[in-house]
């Protein structure tokens, strides 16, 4: 599962650098996640720009990488796409994450 | 392994996450072959990819070796799926209803999965569920979108 991460700002970026988060790498994305994101900024934007199919364990991995940065740390997301997107609005879990459009918008905010 | 004409195609693969993924990135290549928008390809992976984990986690959690059959064919209304697979019989021999997890609530108490049933129901019409010779059968259509 390749993830990477950098510093723009206040914020840590995390770029997901796959095209599918589905059930055959939903454990290993929310450990990827846990390792990029550990120490650092406490507001984290999750980059899902190159991700065009999410399942719902791949939903679930997302969910749980947020319970665990715990209440201190935020994690927005941004670029999804329209597959993604789908299933964020499908499920009411675009009501749980601060999405944008764009990694661009996110940081400009 | 495939097998293909101009309106319809089937393949037939045994339960693995891993297989998942590769049956699904072949379903969809047949299906924007059949001249399906790109819209409802996306719509027919995720589908098709919920009823296909819920075989490998459930269905045939113990036997890794059991097969699984998807059949499609494309028509007036849409595409009919039907899946088949070697697993137990679903419990109380009927489909999950399907009841979307509560996302209203605090941090810790947010759902981590429990979407499948509801995503395939709400995106799927007239499916319906079927013990056939000791396997499950799985039929639904994705209609098309006027």
């Amino acid at each position: 599962m390749n993830l990477s991460s950098k510093p723009e700002g206040e914020a840590l970026v995390v770029t997901v650098n796959e095209s599918r988060i589905d059930a055959s790498v939903a454990i290993q994305f929310k450990d990827r996640m846990r390792e990029e994101t550990e120490g650092g900024s406490a507001h984290i934007i999750l980059d899902l720009e190159q991700v065009d199919f999410i399942d719902s364990s791949g939903l679930g991995a997302i969910v749980a990488a947020m319970k665990q940065l715990g209440k201190e740390k935020k994690l927005d997301l941004s670029g999804l796409t329209t597959n993604v997107d789908k299933v964020f609005r499908l499920t009411r879990m675009d009501t749980v994450f601060k999405i944008h459009p764009s990694l661009e918008d996110a940081l400009s905010r | 392994m495939v097998s293909v004409t101009d309106t319809e195609f089937c393949l037939q693969f045994s339960g693995s996450p891993e297989n998942v993924r590769f049956a699904l990135i072949e379903i969809c290549a047949q299906l924007r072959t059949i001249g399906v928008p790109d819209d409802a390809v996306g719509t027919a992976e995720l589908v098709v990819g919920e009823v296909l984990n819920n075989i490998v986690e459930h269905a045939m959690a113990d036997q890794p070796d059991g097969l699984i059959d998807v059949a499609c064919t494309d028509g007036r209304d849409g595409q009919l799926f039907t899946i088949i697979d070697d697993g137990i019989e679903m419990p109380g021999g009927k489909l999950p209803a399907g009841i979307p997890p509560e996302v209203d609530t605090e941090l810790e108490d947010l759902p981590e999965g429990g979407w499948g049933w509801s995503l395939v129901h709400t995106l799927t019409r007239d499916i319906a569920y079927q013990r056939v010779e000791e396997r499950n059968c799985v039929k639904f259509l994705l209609p098309k979108v006027a």
